[in-house]
């Protein structure tokens, strides 16, 4: 088995007559987090939504464990791989244990009760969401909803994981617990995909940075080799590269004034 | 220089009275005139209203099948010039000019045959937008609403009084009433009168207490099953309609329509249908208030005494 | 509390069979003529074809009459239809993620109606017996639901939006069609006026086996589609990503949904408010998981047509009422209070 291994070759996606991707290549390791990151538009949930097989490509390839998870039946689908991202509000109120356990909706490979059971408790727990358990979904904020949505993509329990901006709606705090979950996955054998809006976020928690910018791949590097020509080229904006002074890995700081 | 000629005295008498003559003709001749030619006359419709008609009306449209059938029994069919959709008897009705009917009346068309009379079918409880329009036209109405057998007959007279046949109205009046005696004559006395339920379409709508068709059963010798109900019409169930076990069923409806209505549930369990004892009378003739109404009456009367 | 709610569906469960014993004790015995409950029974024990038997007892030989040619496949009927209708409804509320979808979406109604009016202005009504109005009925119905569902599919993926549209655009050309057709076959308005308020006056024995011909295989495979129902309700594309089917689901519910629709209405004429109110209600007391709001919709949209039906047969005799006009007079101000309700609720 090879694994979660997410190999994407020459992938062009078009949208009304405009390219969004330009011929994407890369790959990514079973057990590793890559962060897809750029400027708005860059094309990074639409890369995510091909390779869920959503989306279908115009040209190139993409394969996950050496299929093309888009010619899959739905159920073995979703054994592979799942994408999970903003939603529209929810119409009804299912309770959180109730949408979470949507997850195995599709879930054929007969699994004992007590297994099933366990897993609801982890998918729960990773996000803090035991407390909230019966809470119908439509009476929470944001935040509470983007972390069932999570727990739910974890239930759900796929080799690879496309995770569509994860924190936008959650503070610092969870921010921080999401990367360290993210790591989680990753140890546990996993591959995750993740688009990141916080190059810092990024850093702390890939393995990989994948960086897009109008539709083209222009550098896939480990975080240690971000460098501020890197960034500048991808933002336009001028940084500096440093040091954390805790983690030790590498964060990014804006200038102070714009760039001349 | 004009000549100032003094005229001889007698010259001026005789050169006045011409001149004097001819004014009075003049004014008075058109008053004359008018007197001789039209006299307006005023005369009752079948609801009690008065209708005010210059001279015997000569160009008369019909409204009412009933009143179409009504003026041909009466010897004045050709003086129609306009009659509705449905006025399909006698034959020659048919070839008369169609304006439209009670509800639609296509006003144009109507004005176009400059009719002078123009006979409706009406009620006593409203005025129909028929009779607004023609009342806003300025075109004389002469409207009938019949709710008994008896009203017909009258309705038949007044309206032979107004086409000036008069004669010919009590001949007709006359024969008819004979015929309704003659059939009233052959009721057996003493004997409970015979279920009747009548329906025209195939939901079980009949007609109640207060409907002609109520007066025309009566007169057949039959008793109404809805008739303690007092409606025009009015909608019985299967359920009732078992409950109350007619021994007569007539059915007014075109035979090839008639089998939404027998093959209902409930329909085959009715003794009447089990015996045989349906019958399919014409709704021209039973539920029109025309003369022809006596020929209805005689065709119920002899499939309730065949019982 | 999932086991608490688990508790009390199932608790829901027993009330609905209550009612429905209730409903078929009062709807058999009453109407324009009232039976007591005794001739009732014997008649139910003696069966279809001893209660035919003239009997000496003349309300007992009424009764067997009454009963097993009338009351008893028209109870049945109502309690048929309304469950499918409900069912129905649930279904398209998931599917359209709108608690204020009913089944009528794709047009099914007023294409039942056209087809009805039309065998009614031409005169078809005896063409194939008893038959005849139905097979109109649903072939107009069917034919409604083909053209919105066509117009809203491309390339094998139907688009919930444009459908609605569609369903409405439809609908309203087919109810000026009807119209125009009243005016010119104006001897028939009152039958065609009849037929389109819905009524369950016709019902037999053989429409009581042809309801349930098409409704029970529908709703087992309404019912099977209920996990995925309920993925579906957050939205297509998370159910997707859940590993739902999408197209090939919502396919067969909406299909499946508006043949059992288009079936009963066919024979009773369009009946409102029944998809509407009931999948609400209940998703408001059962929660929204499909798995228990479509059997209970069945069950409570069964009797709420089995109480409205006879409402309509004791509320003005002699008369009977269109069964459309009852469920429309406590649909509406139910609809209101329920929305009133709601409101209060999230405030």
């Amino acid at each position: 088995m090879s694994g979660g291994r997410v190999t994407v070759q020459d992938l062009v996606f078009r949208r009304g007559g405009r390219e969004v991707l330009k011929g994407i290549s890369f790959e990514v390791e079973p057990g590793r987090v890559a962060a897809v990151v750029g400027p708005n538009g860059a094309g990074k949930s639409t890369l995510l939504k091909v390779i869920s097989g959503y989306l279908k490509p115009a040209s190139g390839s993409v394969t996950v464990c050496g299929v093309d998870p888009a010619s899959l039946h739905p159920s073995e689908r979703s054994r592979l791989v799942t994408y999970s991202g903003d939603e529209p509000d929810p119409a009804f109120a299912f309770t959180v244990q109730e949408t979470v356990e949507m997850g195995r909706v599709a879930a054929e490979a007969p699994v004992s009760r007590a297994d099933l059971a366990g897993a609801l408790e982890e998918a729960l727990e990773a996000l803090q969401l035991a407390g909230l358990r019966d809470r119908p979904i439509t009476s929470l904020s944001s935040g509470e909803r983007q972390r069932v949505y999570l727990a739910r993509a974890l239930y759900q329990d796929p080799l690879v994981i496309l995770l569509d901006e994860p924190t936008t709606h959650l503070d610092m705090a969870y921010e921080v617990h999401v990367a360290g979950m993210t790591r989680d996955l990753a140890r546990r054998g996993k591959t995750v995909l993740t688009v990141v809006h916080d190059l810092n976020l990024a850093l702390r928690c890939a393995d990989r940075l994948v960086f897009l910018r109008d539709g083209r791949l222009l550098y896939n590097v480990a975080p240690g080799d971000v460098t501020s020509e890197i960034v500048g080229d991808i933002y336009g904006v001028e940084v500096r590269v440093a040091s954390h002074p805790v983690l030790g890995t590498p964060f990014v700081t804006p200038p102070s004034s714009r760039k001349a | 220089m004009t000549h100032i000629t003094k005229a001889p005295k007698g010259v001026f008498r005789r050169s006045l009275v011409l001149p004097l003559v001819l004014t009075l003709v003049l004014a008075i001749g058109p008053v004359l005139a008018a007197g001789c030619a039209k006299r307006p006359k005023t005369y009752t419709d079948g609801l009690g209203r008065t209708v005010t008609l210059e001279g015997t009306p000569k160009r008369i449209v019909s409204l009412s099948p009933a009143l179409t059938e009504a003026v041909f029994s009466l010897g004045a069919g050709d003086r129609l010039v306009g009659v509705s959709t449905f006025c399909n008897r006698p034959e020659e009705a048919l070839d008369i000019e169609k304006v439209g009917d009670a509800f639609t009346l296509n006003t144009e068309k109507l004005v176009a045959l400059k009719p002078d009379l123009v006979l409706v079918a009406g009620s006593r409880d409203y005025e129909t937008q028929v009779e607004k329009d023609l009342a806003r036209l300025g075109i004389p109405a002469w409207v009938s609403g019949p709710s008994t057998v008896a009203e017909v007959l009258e309705d038949i007279k007044a309206l032979s009084e107004v086409l000036g046949v008069k004669k010919k109205g009590d001949e007709l009046v006359a024969a008819l009433s004979q015929e309704l005696d003659a059939v009233k004559a052959a009721i057996p006395e003493g004997q409970e009168k015979p279920k009747v339920f009548i329906t025209f379409d195939s939901e079980l709508w009949t007609s109640g207490g207060d409907s002609f068709i109520d007066d025309v059963i009566t007169a057949a010798g039959g008793l109404n099953i809805a008739g303690d109900v007092k409606e025009q019409y009015l909608q019985l169930s299967m359920e009732d309609l078992l409950a109350k076990d007619p021994d007569i069923i007539l059915v007014a409806i075109p035979e090839e329509m008639a089998e939404a209505l027998t093959t209902r549930p409930g329909w085959s369990s009715l003794t009447a249908v089990k015996e045989g004892k349906v019958f399919f009378p014409n709704p021209d003739l039973i539920s029109r208030p025309g003369p022809a109404v006596v020929e209805g009456i005689k065709e119920i009367a002899s499939w309730l005494r065949g019982q | 509390m999932a086991t608490e709610r688990a508790a009390r569906n199932q608790r829901l469960v027993a009330a609905g069979l209550l009612f429905l014993l209730v409903g078929l004790a009062l709807g058999l015995s009453l109407g324009s003529v009232s039976l007591p409950l005794r001739y009732v029974i014997r008649a139910l024990a003696k069966g279809p074809s001893r209660a035919a038997v003239p009997s000496t007892d003349e309300t007992e030989a009424l009764a067997g009459a009454i009963l097993w040619t009338l009351r008893f496949p028209r109870v049945l009927l109502a309690f048929i239809e309304g469950a499918g209708l409900a069912v129905a409804g649930s279904v398209m509320q998931g599917l359209f993620r709108n608690p204020m979808a009913d089944p009528y979406v794709l047009g099914v109604s007023s294409g039942a109606s056209l087809g009805a009016v039309l065998g009614i202005a031409l005169g078809l009504g005896g063409v194939f017996g008893m038959w005849s109005l139905p097979a109109l009925a649903f072939a107009g119905a069917l034919g409604s639901a083909a053209l919105v569902y066509a117009l809203s599919t491309h390339r094998k993926r139907t688009d919930t939006w444009t459908l609605l549209l569609a369903g409405i655009a439809v609908s309203s050309l087919i109810s000026s069609l009807i119209a125009f057709i009243m005016v010119i076959a104006r001897e028939r308005v009152d039958e065609i006026v009849f037929w389109t308020m819905g009524a369950l006056s016709r019902a037999s024995w053989m429409s009581v086996a042809a309801s349930l011909a098409y409704t029970v295989p529908g709703l087992i495979a309404l019912f099977r589609h209920a996990r995925a129902l309920n993925a579906l309700s957050f939205g297509e594309e998370p159910a997707f990503h859940m590993g739902v089917q999408v197209e090939e689901a919502k396919r067969t519910l909406l299909w499946t949904s508006s043949l059992v629709v288009a079936g009963g209405v066919a024979f009773t004429g369009p009946i409102g408010f029944i998809g509407l109110i009931v999948p609400h209600a209940v998703r408001l007391v059962a929660g929204p998981d499909h798995r228990w709001l479509m059997p209970l919709s069945g069950l409570f949209g069964g009797n709420a047509l089995l109480f409205a039906d006879l409402v309509a047969r004791v509320i003005a005799p002699p008369r009977e009422m269109p069964v459309g006009v009852i469920t429309a007079l406590s649909g509406a101000p139910f609809f209101l209070y329920l929305l009133a309700h709601s409101r209060r609720r999230r405030e």
